[in-house]
């Protein structure tokens, strides 16, 4: 059988992950779980070294007190998978 | 069409077999507390194949010191990601454990009581609805 070999365009993969479409799906899942998760938390989103990334963090005492107690950003993970 | 289980319940008996007699296993937070408590509840997951379900799982340990809650969780880490992999659970496998989150010092805001906290995805087999 003939063997195939795969060379990834490394260039191609990044511009892809750096992508305003990447970030732009990215913050979106983020807005979700920040919207699912309650008051307090705060989204973000911005295109780094080798990819787009996002996340979501406790803003206010209330959010945090919030995980805290009652895990409420942990719970709105699933929020971000569609 | 499968019926998933009640993974919370499968893993509370599960650790209670596995954990010492002194340490109490459940998904409610008991009143009063335990000095050795470990808290397990799903906090989400969805179904990963057609057969499988992707449980988000929280663990909590909570002792009454800080370096006992730290101890307790790190064994239930080893039985659940080293030991629990591959068994049978009340007819359902357990084909994967993974780490989402790793332990994390989460003192209970209320009480201030210790508690070390992390949350793991275990994949687990439905069975075929009757």
């Amino acid at each position: 059988m003939k063997r195939v070999r795969i060379v990834l365009n490394r260039k191609g993969v990044r511009d892809l992950l750096r992508s305003p479409e990447v970030l732009a799906d990215l913050k979106r899942r983020a807005e979700a779980i920040a919207a699912a998760a309650g008051d307090g938390m705060e989204p973000s989103a911005m295109v780094g070294k080798n990819r787009a990334r996002a996340s979501v963090i406790t803003a206010t005492h209330s959010a945090r007190r919030a995980e805290a107690v009652t895990r409420a950003l942990t719970r709105a993970i699933d929020a971000g998978r569609n | 069409m499968v019926v998933f289980p009640d993974v919370e319940a499968l893993l509370c008996t599960w650790l209670r077999t596995h954990l010492p007699t002194t340490v109490t296993v459940g998904n409610k937070l008991p009143n009063p507390r335990p000095d050795l408590f470990v808290l397990v509840q799903r906090h989400g997951g969805t179904r990963y194949t057609v057969v499988t379900d992707a449980a988000q799982i929280g663990l909590e340990c909570w002792a009454v010191h800080d370096y006992k809650a730290h101890d307790l969780l790190q064994q239930c880490r080893w039985l659940l990601l080293y030991c629990l992999p591959g068994r049978i659970l009340d007819g359902h496998t357990v084909y994967r454990v993974d780490e989402m989150g790793g332990p994390s010092n989460l003192p209970d805001p209320i009480s201030s009581m210790p508690r070390w906290v992390m949350e793991l995805q275990v994949h687990v087999r439905g069975t075929a609805a009757a």
